[in-house]
């Protein structure tokens, strides 16, 4: 409520803002407190922000997990003794032992390469792609944005998970497939869906900044189109591509446990959170041996977490409308 | 009115044609043998594969084969898997099960969705608010499938409020899976009703609205919230496609015998005809769906025009 009543004092703001002139610090003032870039400020706000020094330490806890699952643990996730099957959590064994008496804790720290992995490349590939053909939409416009938006509109129209399925079905794995092949093929299917979204956002930043004086003046010195897209439109129209993508990287992490759950993402011998849920959500073994549910679960949704946060953040600190 | 429906029906034709085309490339055109994961966990007969080849024409150019099969599609044709069992009536058996896991998930979002979202967005930087930002980042954090097990775990197993599968499909049996289902479109609505309030608080047309005397219940009630749910209504169709694709996980965790529950079934088969029938009239659904919500979005929105 007192929202509304303050803004009415919102009115004497834009007096001076309308001017332009009046808006600039006197130069005394400037030399007090230097001028701050966006980035700097936007620095400064998240620097106070708890939930960006807890979603930093999240996410570099699972990276190092990712990277070096030896940091973590010194138990081998493929030393099964079947004698131990769904043996509950102990000293040996902290997270308890699943299915086949594999060690829970060693495979869901060994699981999360699987899911950074996925997720960090899948947000890069969607990134590239999007951010070229936005782009080239928003800045060429005519015929060519127009075919390229139509083009876009039919990929945005399959929701990620159906089209996931579609793809990951008709390309599948076996046993013998190599590691990086079966990521390579769900981030490849995450991607050709996911990538409609970073393209829209790109093309109307584009189109934002493109009318500027700045890009305008770049053009009137002679830069050429190349020159002036990727030293001026580019790098001021990405602020909004990094933080969506950000948060869809947390998406893409929850798509592909999802497809592994469903049995078509990632297959044994990889190991995964997503498989590792689905084998512990029969009914018998949520009664019997719930800890075979939970830890694997916990992982997943912290990391999925950890990257919204973070998105979050950055977009609240960067998005001055909202201070 | 009139007129802008049939514009905004036109408009959906390219895109229907370009999202088949799209499935269906995905499907017959990349590089690899269709007919892999079609029988099963072995791979085809040569008989098989030759009466695959005759029916989808794979020896035609390939945009014959997509007019034929796109014609087939048009007449409700999906194909008959390798039980011999026509892919369509399959589905049609079990459609209803799903409509009311559906409707269950839809009715969730807006009920609580929107209530969480108005508290919050009145009472801004308050409690409630904090209390609604937090718990929705969390739902949203959550997998549908990893929520799932935890609400079976909890209110099934240990509590006992509701039953543990919803093998027969009763309303009250698909309560737990349909909140589960709506989960994360009941956080997203929440926070986007939020938004959208809290920045329509601030409008001048809300200001005019008390300042000519109306009560704060009428001003927020009937003014702002008006305008502020019309983005929603678009997210709640928009959310649809999340919402099928959770019905896979969900009808898989509750032993729902509905289309979700099929097509995890058919996955787990390699019954490819299934798949790729089911998840494609899943497809067709969202799409007629968001056209509906876009028709329903015009007349919501006096400001969108209708020429």
């Amino acid at each position: 409520m007192t929202d509304t009543y303050g803004s009415n004092s919102q009115p004497l703001l834009p007096e001076g803002a309308i001017d332009g002139i009046v808006r600039q610090p006197p130069l005394d003032e400037q030399s007090a407190a230097p001028a701050r870039s966006l980035g700097a400020d936007a620095w400064e706000a998240m620097r106070r922000s708890p939930l960006f020094w807890i979603s930093a330490a999240l996410i570099v806890i699972f990276v190092l997990m990712a990277a070096f699952p030896g940091l973590f643990t010194n138990k081998d996730p493929y030393d099964c003794p079947l004698e131990l099957a769904r043996d509950a959590p102990s000293a040996d064994a902290w997270f308890g032992r699943d299915l086949l008496g594999c060690d829970v804790y060693a495979r869901t720290i060994y699981g999360a390469r699987a899911s950074i992995l996925v997720g960090v490349l899948t947000a890069f590939v969607t990134a590239v792609i999007g951010v070229g053909i936005g782009t080239t939409g928003g800045y060429v416009g005519g015929w060519l944005d127009t075919l390229l938006s139509r083009t876009a509109d039919v990929f945005f129209a399959i929701p990620l998970l159906l089209g996931g399925i579609l793809i990951m079905f008709t390309f599948p794995s076996d046993y013998d497939t190599p590691y990086m092949v079966v990521i390579g093929k769900v981030v490849f299917a995450l991607a050709i869906l996911g990538w409609p979204n970073i393209f829209r956002l790109m093309r109307s930043s584009v189109m934002q900044v493109n009318p500027l004086e700045y890009v305008q003046a770049a053009r009137a010195l002679g830069g050429s189109p190349w020159r002036v897209v990727t030293s001026h439109v580019v790098p001021n129209s990405m602020v909004p591509v990094i933080v969506v993508s950000t948060i869809d990287l947390g998406a893409y992490i929850a798509a592909e446990a999802t497809l592994s759950f469903l049995g078509i993402g990632l297959r044994p011998p990889a190991i995964s959170w997503g498989q590792a849920i689905s084998e512990a959500s029969g009914l018998g073994y949520i009664r019997a041996a719930p800890h075979m549910l939970i830890f694997p679960s916990v992982f997943l949704s912290l990391t999925v977490l950890a990257f919204i946060m973070m998105g979050e953040v950055v977009r609240d600190a960067m998005d001055p409308k909202l201070r | 009115m009139g007129k802008f429906i049939v514009r905004r029906i036109l408009q959906m034709i390219p895109v229907l044609l370009g999202a088949t085309f799209l499935i269906f490339a995905l499907v017959f055109l990349l590089p690899g043998d269709p007919t892999v994961g079609r029988c099963g966990e072995r791979p085809c007969s040569p008989a098989y594969v030759a009466a695959f080849r005759a029916e989808y024409n794979l020896d035609k150019p390939f945009i014959v084969q997509y007019a034929l099969y796109l014609g087939k599609l048009v007449q409700g044709d999906l194909g008959t898997n390798f039980y011999g069992n026509s892919v369509l009536h399959e589905l049609a058996i079990r459609y209803p099960v799903t409509l009311k896991l559906a409707l269950i998930a839809i009715a969730f979002e807006i009920v609580v969705g929107i209530s969480a979202g108005v508290l919050a967005g009145i009472r801004k930087g308050k409690f409630v608010d904090n209390l609604v930002t937090v718990s929705t980042l969390l739902l949203i954090s959550i997998p549908v499938f990893v929520l799932g097990g935890l609400a079976q775990m909890i209110f099934g197993i240990k509590l006992g409020w509701f039953p543990v599968t919803a093998t027969e499909g009763t309303w009250y049996q698909l309560l737990l899976p349909g909140m589960v289902l709506g989960a994360l479109s009941v956080a997203y609505a929440a926070r986007l009703t939020r938004t959208n309030l809290v920045e329509n608080l601030r409008a001048d047309y809300v200001r005019t609205a008390k300042a000519k005397g109306l009560s704060p219940k009428r001003a927020i009630g009937i003014h702002a919230l008006r305008n502020s749910l019309i983005p929603v209504v678009t997210y709640i169709g928009a959310s649809f496609g999340a919402l099928m694709g959770g019905a896979i996980v969900t009808e898989r965790i509750f032993n729902i015998n509905g289309i979700g529950y099929f097509i995890f079934r058919s996955i787990t088969q390699r019954d490819g005809v299934s798949v790729v029938g089911a998840v494609v009239v899943l497809v067709f659904v969202y799409l007629v769906v968001n056209l509906l919500v876009d028709i329903l979005y015009g007349v919501l929105d006096p400001r969108i025009s209708h020429d």
